[in-house]
């Protein structure tokens, strides 16, 4: 099990490698001994050390946090759910993380709205650093049965237990508002209103 | 993420929107990502006076979206089919990474393809 720093406020670059014993792996960076001959290279103090006060920070109060944060994350959704037509909540109702939520949008392009929020003061995600400048929807939406314009249509938002219920509605009534910017300018959305008729 | 260019153009598209009673319109989509691009045109003499959009895709569909219908305006029936993709992909600056999915962002041909065979259909039945 690999985990990122930087999902729990740690620093970027660095994580934890969990293995369980009897598993042998192969080193990708060879050359020298550190970590048990597993990662060759100059530990990373700074980065190592700020990772461990986050993991020790988190667990102070995780459970609360937790609840917080899915309370945060339920009650955006149910406003988003309940002020803009025409959206889909992906993944399994229950059995998800706190801290995130995915949402497609009908007829707008997932990175138009990340780009018109970002203007906005409101950072979120059309999906993982991995896929960044690929031009193809995500995989794991699309094995999850979308057309290639719902995957498109789809962003990311997270949460953190320091969210408070003012910056989420300021949050949603931005969105709606990009949303119906977009969804003026998308000839999918004529075609849709066409078909209702 | 983009440069201000691009931003700008996305932000303020010029040629955004539709033409009420348009001399034709046309579209097209690219299969792979998704994208989707509609053309509406007026033509005055054989000229085309006005060129304006719809699109579905990235703030690059929409930058591109803009300057092709930029680029319309003015020209003749026949020599807008003149207009190709790479006449696009001059005018938007990019960053290396991001060269390849400008070029499947650009939908200029197979759009003006679209709304000219769709105007000249129109033409054939009028002249009937």
């Amino acid at each position: 099990m690999s985990i990122s720093s930087h999902k729990i406020h740690g620093p970027k670059g660095v994580g934890a490698l969990f293995v369980k014993k009897g598993v042998k792996i192969t080193p990708i960076i060879v050359g020298g001994e550190q970590e048990r001959g597993l990662r060759a290279g100059t530990y990373n103090t700074p980065s190592i050390v700020g990772f461990g006060k986050a993991c020790e920070m988190i667990m102070f109060n995780y459970i609360m946090d937790n609840r917080r944060t899915k309370s945060n994350r339920d009650y955006f959704t149910n406003k988003i759910m309940q002020e803009i037509p025409n959206c889909h909540v992906n993944g399994h109702v229950h059995q998800r993380l706190p801290g995130i939520v995915s949402i497609s949008f009908e007829c707008i392009d997932g990175e138009a709205l990340m780009c018109l929020l970002d203007m906005n003061g409101i950072c979120v995600s059309t999906g993982p650093a991995c896929s960044t400048g690929s031009i193809e929807p995500s995989h794991v939406l699309m094995a999850l049965g979308m057309t290639v314009e719902g995957a498109k249509s789809t962003v990311r938002f997270s949460f953190d237990p320091s969210n408070t219920r003012e910056e989420i509605d300021i949050a949603v009534k931005k969105i709606k508002d990009c949303v119906e910017r977009l969804r003026n300018l998308s000839p999918l959305r004529a075609s849709k209103d066409k078909d209702k008729e | 993420m983009y440069n201000e260019s691009i931003i700008n153009k996305f932000l303020e598209p010029k040629n955004a929107g539709r033409i009420k009673n348009a001399d034709a319109n046309g579209s097209a989509k690219n299969e792979k990502c998704g994208d989707v691009l509609k053309i509406f045109i007026a033509v005055e003499n054989d000229r085309i006076v006005d060129a304006k959009f719809k699109a579905f895709g990235s703030p690059l569909t929409i930058c591109a979206a803009d300057i092709t219908c930029e680029k319309m305006i003015g020209l003749t029936t026949e020599e807008v089919l003149g207009i190709k993709n790479s006449d696009i992909e001059a005018e938007i600056l990019v960053a290396d990474e991001d060269r390849e999915k400008l070029r499947q962002s650009i939908l200029a041909e197979e759009t003006i393809a679209s709304v000219m065979a769709e105007y000249n259909k129109r033409q054939a039945k009028m002249n009937k």
